[in-house]
């Protein structure tokens, strides 16, 4: 369970997060949506351990982030960030292999156990036959299921992703987003930045929607997503558009005006 | 390029190291047969016609020779990843001007002619003194930006360098002196040099290599190292810590040579991958050796004096590089 609370965070004097508060329970898939600057990156990095929190608390399964050694947090979270590019000629399973460090020792090296792990990875991400291959000779999609696999060779309880399905087509947002799903479904708690709405509210279980620094709402995607909400947000107007018998809704953008 | 396997190629670098360092041994103005170097490697206190030429004369040359090119290019290899900066090399913190800057003093006030350890002496403490310097501005000025780091060793080497060309300028007599130590030589070696070089650098190039893991994400993204649980900063100060030690003594006994600290950690990555693990070890082997070369060449050709070994070290080894350059285009990336 993560609990965030009152967080603040500014860049010199630029204040990025000004007094973020949520909860996500096991098992969630939160989606944390919002304009380009909206500070999306900065709350993952705080989470993530990679920035120090200015103000506010940030708790893991109770216990606060700064009580955690760099290691015993790696142990619990794995952090995919959104910069997967510069990979050197590391090949796919070295890459994934990276997961382990968190469980290894200074000297130790990989055990049979270890391997294992890093094996089911692959599988589950179904890179297991690229492996061998350098992270150079493969596709966007395919380097993003890597950092995933990595992630998920990690072991953690708790999965942190920075736009995942940026830069990607259609196919590979929606193979990266079910592996993701799958990945809920064994008992992972997951949370993302995300550009695309509609793909959000497909596949997330909570979404916040941060305008300005604070959380403009939180919830239900049905609850957070609406016309109200996204004009607010985004600066745009949108109609909600119902498929079939589905809770969910979903925006349609209209152009604007004067162009 | 098909990739050589890792152990393999570390395997292959130490029979190179090996077979270099045999072959140094015969070559001098008094060559030496094979099996007079076999004879004398095992029987160290028995008394051969060559046992002083091999072990008084060539022995504490050629390992201090291959103690400072393994230190150069281990610390060259693990400043490139720390800083994910292709272009760093032993020096980028500031280590060779701090060394130039002692070492220019206790020439020009003449330390030297009072006692000749002086100069290493200064040259080691020139180098400690900088290298603390950038770590300290790193740690409190300059936020958590590795190029930061670099930029603070950067702005430090430009300004001692600065203070140097002054003091030889103002100097004229001993210009000449400074100039030759400056561009490197191995001919003032001796034993005791080898083991001061020995207790420091060794245990230093172990656990850097182990260490040297830790660089792998490093070099891919902060945030990635991070979120494998590594302490980034507290990391990179130990690495930047123990190779700015090695080079820093590298310096203090053999001047500034060049080239070996930079290439030789490319060489080994274009041809083995970037597992810094096996860049590090191999770079340990590929590197002494190859200081031997040079310096084998260097006190084989002399024309008035001998060659600085940095000359030699540049003129061979560069269009190697840059034929494997050529053939591995997009390698750093």
């Amino acid at each position: 369970m993560i609990e965030v609370k009152s967080l603040k965070f500014s860049y010199n004097d630029h204040s990025v997060l000004k007094g973020i508060s949520f909860i996500v329970k096991n098992n969630e898939i939160l989606g944390i949506l919002g304009p380009n600057g909206s500070g999306k990156t900065t709350l993952l990095n705080l989470i993530g351990g990679i920035l120090k929190k200015k103000e506010g608390e940030i708790l893991i399964n109770g216990k606060k982030i700064e009580n955690y050694s760099r290691k015993e947090l790696a142990r619990i979270m794995a952090f995919v960030p959104q910069d997967t590019s510069t990979a050197f000629d590391f090949n796919v399973f070295e890459i994934v292999s990276m997961g382990r460090y968190p469980h290894l020792g200074i000297m130790d090296s990989l055990t049979e156990k270890d391997k294992n792990i890093i094996i089911e990875a692959l599988k589950k991400t179904e890179i297991y036959d690229l492996r061998n291959k350098s992270t150079r000779q493969i596709s966007g999609g395919e380097r993003q299921r890597v950092f995933i696999a990595r992630a998920i060779a990690q072991d953690p309880e708790i999965i942190l992703l920075d736009e995942p399905t940026s830069n990607l087509d259609i196919k590979y947002q929606i193979e990266i987003l079910d592996i993701i799903e799958r990945m809920r479904s064994q008992g992972k708690t997951i949370l993302m930045s995300m550009h695309d709405v509609n793909l959000a509210v497909r596949y997330c279980t909570k979404i916040a929607l941060i305008h300005n620094g604070n959380i403009l709402a939180f919830g239900e995607p049905e609850n957070v997503i609406n016309e109200k909400n996204i004009e607010i947000a985004y600066g745009i107007k949108g109609k909600i558009i119902r498929n079939g018998g589905e809770k969910i809704a979903y925006i349609l953008p209209e152009k604007f005006n004067g162009f | 390029m098909k990739k050589i396997g890792g152990l393999k190629f570390i395997a292959f670098s130490i029979i190179f190291f090996i077979l270099v360092i045999i072959i140094s041994i015969g070559i001098g103005p008094v060559p030496i047969p094979l099996q007079e170097i076999i004879y004398e490697l095992f029987n160290p206190y028995a008394s051969g016609p060559y046992h002083i030429i091999i072990w008084e004369l060539r022995m504490p040359r050629i390992i201090l020779a291959s103690l400072v090119g393994a230190s150069l290019a281990v610390s060259g290899a693990v400043m490139q990843g720390i800083f994910r900066n292709p272009l760093s090399d032993p020096y980028v913190t500031g280590t060779a001007s701090g060394a130039a800057l002692g070492a220019t003093i206790s020439i020009i006030i003449g330390l030297v002619s009072i006692n000749i350890y002086f100069l290493p002496l200064l040259a080691f403490l020139g180098a400690s003194a900088t290298t603390i310097l950038v770590a300290i501005i790193a740690t409190y000025s300059t936020g958590p930006k590795s190029e930061n780091m670099l930029l603070a060793g950067l702005g430090i080497s430009i300004f001692f360098s600065a203070i140097v060309s002054y003091l030889m300028y103002m100097d004229g007599k001993d210009l000449q002196t400074v100039f030759y130590w400056l561009m490197g030589s191995f001919s003032g070696a001796q034993w005791n040099y080898v083991y001061i070089m020995m207790i420091f650098a060794i245990p230093s190039m172990i656990i850097l290599g182990i260490m040297g893991r830790d660089i792998d994400p490093m070099m891919i993204g902060e945030d990635h190292a991070y979120s494998l649980g590594i302490d980034v900063k507290k990391s990179r100060l130990i690495f930047f810590i123990l190779s700015s030690l090695i080079t820093g003594l590298s310096v203090a006994f053999s001047g500034i040579i060049g080239f070996v600290g930079l290439i030789i950690p490319h060489i080994v990555r274009i041809i083995t991958g970037p597992n810094n693990r096996i860049v590090i070890l191999s770079s340990i082997f590929i590197g002494g050796g190859y200081m031997v070369i040079a310096d084998t060449i260097a006190r084989s050709f002399y024309i008035i004096e001998e060659l600085p070994v940095g000359i030699i070290t540049s003129i061979i080894g560069v269009p190697v590089f840059l034929y494997l350059l050529m053939r591995e285009r997009d390698y750093w990336r």
